[in-house]
C-alpha cells in the first residue's frame, strides 16, 4: 500500500518535470532560457565557462532584440578624435568590446564599458588640443 | 675633432609611460598594434589607462621617431578597421637603453630599502 503511494507520488512529481524537461530540450529559446539561468548564477555553477556563457549571452541579446554592435552615439563622441588615430583607436575599442567584454558581461554593461572608453579615449586629444591652444595664444601674446 | 653634421643627436629622456609602450612593443614583436599593446601594459606592469592615453603615447613617440608604424589589414571583428602595427626603431633601442641603465644605476644600493624589488 505504502509503495503504491510513493510510486503515484512519484509519478505526479516527475511526469511535469519530464515534460517540462523535455519541452526546453526541444525548444530553442527555453533551452537558452536554462542558459541564462545558469549564465546568471555562474558563481555558484562549476562548469562555468566565460566564452561559451559569453556566446549563450550574445545569442540572448540578439533573441530580445539587442545590438551587440556598440552604441552609435558613443561612435559620435570618438569624432573628435584626429583623423591620424581615429580609425585604429576605434578599431581597437571595438574589437576589445567584441571579443573581451561583451562575451565576459553582456550586452549591458559592454556597452556602458563602450561608452566610458570613449569618454576616456577623447580626453588625452582634447587635452593636447587645449595645450596646443593655449601655446599658440601665449605666442601670440609674446609676439603682439 | 667633431663637426655638427657628424654629431649624435641628443635623445628625449623617456617618461616613465614612454617607457612602458616602448617595452611593450618591443615584446610583441610583429604583433604590436594598440589592443595588445594595452593587454600587454595591463597585464605585466599592472597600468590601466586608456586607448586615448596609449595611442597620444604612441603619436609622440612616433614624432620623436623612437617607433614606426605601419597599417594591417582591416578584419570584421574591428567593424572592417585596420590595425596600426608599431615597431621600435634605433633611436627608440637607444632611448630605451638609457633610461633603462639609468634606472638600474640608480636603484644600486638601495635595494634593501625598496624591500629587494629591485
Amino acid at each position: 500500500m505504502t509503495l503504491e503511494w510513493v510510486l503515484v507520488l512519484l509519478a505526479l512529481v516527475s511526469i511535469p518535470g519530464a515534460v517540462v524537461f523535455a519541452r526546453a530540450m526541444f525548444s530553442h529559446k527555453k533551452l537558452i532560457r536554462i542558459f541564462n539561468l545558469t549564465v546568471a548564477e555562474y558563481k555558484i555553477y562549476p562548469f562555468y565557462n566565460p566564452s561559451f556563457h559569453g556566446m549563450i549571452r550574445v545569442i540572448i541579446a540578439s533573441e530580445r532584440g539587442e545590438s551587440p554592435s556598440p552604441p552609435r552615439s558613443a561612435k559620435l563622441l570618438l569624432l573628435m578624435i584626429p583623423m591620424r588615430d581615429r580609425e585604429h583607436l576605434v578599431g581597437d575599442l571595438e574589437e576589445t568590446y567584441q571579443t573581451v567584454v561583451l562575451p565576459e558581461y553582456g550586452t549591458k554593461i559592454a556597452r556602458i564599458w563602450f561608452w566610458w572608453q570613449a569618454v576616456l579615449a577623447v580626453v588625452p586629444f582634447v587635452w593636447e588640443g587645449m595645450k596646443r591652444l593655449a601655446g599658440l595664444a601665449l605666442f601670440l601674446k609674446i609676439i603682439r | 675633432m667633431l663637426n655638427n653634421r657628424n654629431k649624435v643627436p641628443k635623445l628625449e629622456p623617456l617618461g616613465e609611460f614612454e617607457a612602458l609602450v616602448l617595452m611593450a612593443v618591443l615584446r610583441l614583436g610583429a604583433d604590436a598594434y594598440g589592443m595588445r599593446i594595452h593587454q600587454e601594459i595591463e597585464e605585466r606592469a599592472g597600468r590601466r589607462s586608456s586607448y586615448g592615453a596609449l595611442y597620444t603615447t604612441l603619436d609622440r613617440l612616433e614624432d620623436k621617431g623612437y617607433v614606426s608604424s605601419r597599417v594591417g589589414d582591416p578584419t570584421p571583428e574591428r567593424g572592417g578597421r585596420a590595425k596600426k602595427y608599431f615597431k621600435v626603431e634605433a633611436n627608440g633601442f637607444s632611448a630605451l637603453r638609457s633610461a633603462y641603465s639609468a634606472t638600474i644605476a640608480m636603484s644600486r644600493g638601495i635595494e634593501p630599502l625598496l624591500g629587494g624589488a629591485v
